[in-house]
């Protein structure tokens, strides 16, 4: 979608993880023999690359794709097509997508994941030491006791959290709190890769600015790199360096954050910016209302999936999918009328 | 279509002639447990005018939700109890009256929608059956009447080919459908008063605009007043016109809007504004407001926000402020409850 050549030129930052093509599609089976009647196209071929310690952020609205893409990148749901080529080792770069589950397992300790629900992500009857060290224990890095527990208390200090709770158990921590396990979770087996998937979503403000400093202060510290996946677009804007505003499974617009506030090219990328609310009453600004809902991804509209509710399209974009124009060196949008 | 015109049309009203539509004082809604006491509301105060919006922020555990359903009066009970306060509807004190005459207006007077769309409507009944039920029970009207009033009401919020829509399933219609539907039903009996509990909390960005536009629009129609439940200070900036803030089952702080917003004077509020990642510039740090907050059964003494509050000092810890108008220079109402203002100012 994103025109590969000139976001490499631009580049300053050496390639981390390089994703082309990535499709996943969700078989739809009906009838009384059950036959494959059709697919959820959640994901239909994104293009993108994430440097080394840059923050990538894939923002859109439920059901556009961008969960499934951070999924699919791990492997914790399988792709049905594309790649991802991993440039972390000193090695030679590797498709993750064509390792196999053993090769898999040992590569996640570079590519971790923390999830949206702090409730639903942890179990509840396993105290968190259990949780943060479970990982170092599968993967055989600490296996003694003594190292496992000061691993686990150095984790727990790291993200703000008070060693002595170490055997407390989920349901006696906050929201904040939970999510700040998960997040010691994730850097346990010290990864270069962290897919935020709508991370900070389900926390009050001031305690989502905590875990917005957290996450930055770790960046800068270990040298990450994020996929941070989110719906709102003020969080996006403020940790973000690139955005991907994706639609119905495909990337419609990729920049870098101030370019994508300042100077949003694609349609629905300025409706959606126009959407937010600001905590500002004075600006009166002029809003675009979208009409009707994001259709279904298991018949998405034909030619650009974003033609039935886009306020300017004309005829010839229900003939084909519009190709990424190049804006700048760093921004693209895929939009007929910008061809 | 834009909808600033709307906007500002529903907040150019002279909200200063305005008379007072509901008035909550020092209301107080406690939840009797194993684990003790939870003061979920404890001393609310706030004034809602005829025709305006007033919005009610507050993070999560504040008391705010618990504040509006105890104006409806549905508080569970076991556990829930309303034990002390006042709220006055058209000057008379709804904890007075009968649960008969409670049911009255409740739905005729008084709306509420909900956040969660999907398990406020009933799952096996029409949403056009879910409508004829409020306007048969509340207007009287025979069934066919009701029907042909469900239709209209569901054009009147914006659904498409309401003739066809009116006999479907809640899980056949998408969440902002949902919401919509909500609207109607709770608009079916024109209310004076509509409770929003977060309505567009659950809802895309998208969507929660073409919402907001619509209870905007219905509002200037219909000339009602609403109660808007927000943790959202992007939401209650481009719809209210004023904004009660809630900490701890109290409110800290109420004025205009933009008087708000322009200059908080609350600690609370001013730590708040601080950590929206949306006023701060890229790569900038946040600033956050330490700790969190404090369970309800466990209050700290005095000023409740003490214990996150940079400026607190002994008397904080020993007195319990009042909330105290420190007047706009056009004499318009600000309260705050707050010993340190003058500190604060400097925050």
């Amino acid at each position: 979608m994103i025109d590969t050549q000139t976001q490499t030129s631009a580049r300053t930052r050496e390639p981390l993880l390089e994703v082309r093509g990535l499709k996943k599609f969700f078989p739809i089976y009906s009838g009384v023999f059950r036959n494959h009647t059709g697919d959820v196209r959640a994901v239909d071929g994104l293009d993108f690359e994430i440097g080394r310690t840059e923050t990538v952020s894939l923002v859109g609205e439920s059901g556009c794709g961008k969960t499934t893409a951070g999924r699919s990148i791990l492997r914790l749901i399988e792709p049905t097509g594309g790649s991802a080529v991993w440039h972390g080792d000193s090695a030679a770069p590797v498709d993750l997508f064509e390792l196999d589950s053993g090769a898999m397992r040992e590569r996640r300790r570079d590519l971790q994941i923390i999830f949206q629900d702090p409730f639903a992500s942890l179990n509840p009857r396993i105290p968190v030491s259990g949780a943060i060290s479970e990982a170092l224990k599968v993967h055989g890095i600490v296996t003694q006791r003594d190292a496992l527990d000061q691993r686990v208390a150095e984790l727990m200090e790291l993200v703000g959290l008070r060693p002595e709770f170490r055997n407390r158990y989920p349901h006696e921590f906050s929201g904040g709190q939970r999510q700040r396990i998960g997040i010691a979770r994730a850097l346990a087996l010290k990864p270069k890769f962290i897919v935020c998937d709508e991370a900070v979503s389900a926390l009050d403000v001031s305690i989502q600015a905590q875990v917005i400093n957290l996450l930055k202060d770790l960046q800068d510290e270990f040298d990450l790199s994020y996929l941070f996946i989110a719906h709102d677009l003020s969080v996006v804007k403020y940790i973000s360096d690139r955005i991907a505003v994706m639609y119905l499974g495909r990337i419609v617009e990729m920049a870098t954050a101030e370019e994508l506030f300042e100077n949003p090219q694609h349609p629905y990328t300025q409706a959606l910016l126009s959407a937010v609310p600001h905590p500002e009453p004075t600006k009166r600004r002029e809003r675009i209302i979208l009409q009707g809902d994001v259709p279904s991804p298991i018949n998405p509209p034909s030619g650009c999936h974003f033609h039935t509710r886009c306020p300017v399209a004309k005829p010839e974009c229900k003939e084909r999918y519009p190709d990424p124009v190049t804006i700048s060196d760093t921004h693209s949008a895929a939009c007929l009328l910008l061809e | 279509m834009s909808d600033t015109d709307t906007r500002s049309a529903g907040k150019a009203v002279d909200i200063d002639a305005r008379k007072p539509l509901l008035e909550v004082e020092d209301l107080k809604t406690h939840f009797f447990s194993e684990e003790g006491v939870a003061r979920a509301v404890d001393g609310v105060t706030y004034t809602l005018l005829e025709g305006e919006t007033l919005g009610v922020v507050g993070e999560s555990g504040c008391g705010k939700s618990v504040t509006s359903l105890s104006i409806m009066q549905l508080i569970p009970n076991p556990p829930g109890r309303i034990v002390g306060g006042e709220i006055r509807f058209r000057g008379k004190n709804l904890l007075g009256v009968s649960e008969k005459e409670m049911r009255r207006i409740r739905g005729n007077d008084i709306a509420m929608i909900f956040q969660e769309p999907m398990t406020a409507l009933n799952p096996v009944y029409t949403v056009g059956n879910q409508i004829v039920e409020a306007v048969m029970l509340h207007q009287g009207k025979d069934k066919f009447e009701a029907r042909e009033r469900a239709i209209e009401m569901l054009r009147l919020v914006g659904i498409p080919s309401p003739e066809t829509r009116v006999d479907n399933y809640p899980h056949e219609l998408s969440g902002g459908m949902r919401q919509r539907v909500m609207i109607a039903m709770a608009m079916c009996c024109d209310p004076a008063l509509l409770i929003a509990d977060e309505p567009t909390t659950a809802l895309d960005v998208t969507i929660q605009a073409q919402i907001l536009e619509l209870i905007a629009d219905l509002q200037e129609k219909q000339g009602m007043s609403v109660l808007l439940i927000t943790h959202d200070l992007g939401v209650v900036a481009e719809t209210a016109h004023h904004v009660a803030v809630m900490y701890a089952g109290k409110v800290v702080e109420y004025a205009r809007v933009d008087d708000l917003f322009a200059k908080p004077r609350h600690p609370y509020t001013i730590g708040l504004f601080r950590s929206l990642p949306d006023l701060a510039s890229h790569g900038q740090r946040l600033e956050t407001i330490p700790g969190i907050v404090p369970p309800p059964t466990n209050f700290p003494s005095g000023c409740r926000f003490r214990t996150r509050c940079p400026i607190a000092s002994q008397q904080c810890a020993e007195i319990v402020p009042e909330l105290v108008d420190v007047k706009q220079s056009d004499g318009h109402a600000h309260t705050v409850a707050c010993h340190k203002l003058e500190e604060a100012e400097r925050l």
